[in-house]
């Protein structure tokens, strides 16, 4: 059974959606797209669209108001929403920190840390995952 | 001792005790002055005319002055040098009294031999130079004690009375001597500190604690309170029990310590300015073109200038890049965003 990818953009920056939104379109993924301003928003998109069945790939800024990156992915953690390993959360930051990157990779369950912007050969290459 | 010249003072009214002495001594001493006094006024004479003598030895009944008023009058006129009683078992009971108003050594006449008066003026110069020598030291002590450049005091470690403070304290905390004196360590701690001092007073007490040290505030004369190090340790003074403090001032060190630590958490948002602030425009600017680029791939003119575009964008991001690179060198592991 082919699985359908369902893409969440985390990120309060409106340009960044509006870019992300286009390239994947230009890439000619049918995937749904949501785009959800906060953290917050975004858990509840996530649990609003959830099903075991599907698979989820989330770009998700750290740096946003009510509900940061990090603060999201504590929540995601202790609500255990990746038992059945089908949700990938790409860390996406305009940051080049290295402190940032670090607590990227000991937080555990973020695929990949990508500093913005993200290169089309990136998107691709995730879309075909 | 047989070759050191000596000078012996005796003072005798009696010429035959007199004479025995005199042999006593010559049989004993090579190189030997003896002067001779028979009364007290030849004595006041012969002491203010600045005669050096090693030893006086003294009868203590004169015909123009006797007793205990002689031994103080003849100890107070010679400043120090040693004395030795001659008596009779009659006045025994004041010789032994004055030993403990620093009288060397009492000999009775009956039983004086050359022996026993040697042994005794040998000890009794002995004793006085020993005594010199530990004087001496008390001043070497004292003058550490005084001219130390960081301000030092004693304090009882009962009423916390001060009992000796030095010129640097005199100087770095504006009382005199005198006022300090008449002080006890609280009043030079700021009122909201006292409650902690009686605590850790208690404490130190308790937990019989000999060396101390710490960060304190302390107030001056003038008002100004200052950040003072301490270190403090258990001694006895004039058999009182007493701690011995030194205060450091770092008030200084600590201001700078603060503007350091202040101007290094600015630096720190700078970085962090860099990293996350400045990027943000130029990674939409990036992600803009990557988008125009996919539209756009027919059209020569527009290809150039997004290319061009791109260079110097791409340029910037690497500026950037480099001035994060460079900031976390500074250490930014510690900072938080908030």
């Amino acid at each position: 059974m082919k699985t359908t990818k369902i893409i969440l953009i985390i990120d309060d920056d409106d340009i960044h959606q509006y870019i992300s939104k286009k390239t994947i379109a230009k890439l000619g993924a049918d995937s749904p797209v949501f785009s959800c301003p906060n953290g917050e928003i975004g858990l509840e998109k996530l649990l609003q669209e959830y099903s075991k069945d599907e698979h989820f790939i989330i770009f998700l800024d750290i740096n946003m108001p009510i509900m940061n990156g990090w603060e999201f992915i504590e929540k995601f953690l202790s609500l255990n929403l990746n038992a059945n390993d089908n949700i990938d959360i790409y860390l996406v930051s305009s940051s080049t920190d290295s402190v940032d990157i670090k607590k990227a990779d000991e937080s555990g369950c973020i695929k990949e840390f990508l500093s913005k912007p993200i290169a089309i050969e990136k998107y691709k290459s995730i879309l075909k995952e | 001792m047989e070759n050191t010249k000596i000078n012996v003072l005796v003072v005798e009214d009696n010429p035959g005790d007199y004479l025995l002495i005199e042999d006593h001594l010559n049989e004993k001493f090579n190189h030997l002055v003896i002067d001779h006094c028979a009364d007290y006024q030849s004595v006041l004479t012969r002491l203010d005319s600045g005669k050096d003598s090693s030893v006086i030895l003294l009868d203590l009944n004169l015909p123009d002055f006797d007793g205990m008023a002689l031994v103080e009058s003849v100890q107070k006129k010679s400043e120090g040098v040693p004395i030795i009683i001659l008596t009779g078992y009659s006045d025994i009971k004041i010789a032994k009294e004055s030993l403990s108003k620093g009288i060397s050594d009492f000999l009775i006449k009956d039983d004086i031999t050359a022996e026993n008066l040697y042994k005794a003026i040998v000890y009794a110069i002995e004793r006085k130079k020993f005594l010199c020598e530990q004087q001496k030291s008390k001043v070497v002590y004292q003058h550490l004690f005084n001219f130390t450049p960081q301000p030092l005091w004693l304090y009882d470690a009962e009423t916390l009375q001060f009992l000796d403070v030095n010129e640097a304290a005199v100087r770095k905390y504006g009382y005199s001597k005198e006022e300090f004196l008449s002080m006890t360590i609280r009043e030079i701690r700021p009122k909201n500190e006292l409650k902690a001092l009686e605590k850790q007073l208690t404490k130190s007490e308790e937990e019989r604690q000999q060396d101390f040290a710490g960060l304190y505030t302390h107030t001056l004369k003038s008002g100004e309170n200052i950040q003072v190090e301490i270190h403090s340790g258990d001694m006895e003074y004039n058999g009182r029990r007493a701690r011995i403090v030194l205060s450091n001032d770092i008030t200084d060190k600590l201001t700078h310590l603060k503007t350091i630590e202040e101007q290094n958490k600015k630096l720190k948002k700078i970085a962090w300015t860099q990293s996350h602030i400045v990027r943000a425009p130029i990674s939409r600017i990036l992600g803009i073109l990557n988008l125009i680029e996919m539209i756009t791939e027919d059209s020569d003119d527009l290809s150039f200038l997004l290319s061009q575009l791109r260079v110097s964008t791409n340029e910037m991001d690497t500026i950037v890049r480099d001035i994060v690179n460079e900031s976390q060198l500074i250490n930014l592991e510690n900072y938080e965003n908030d």
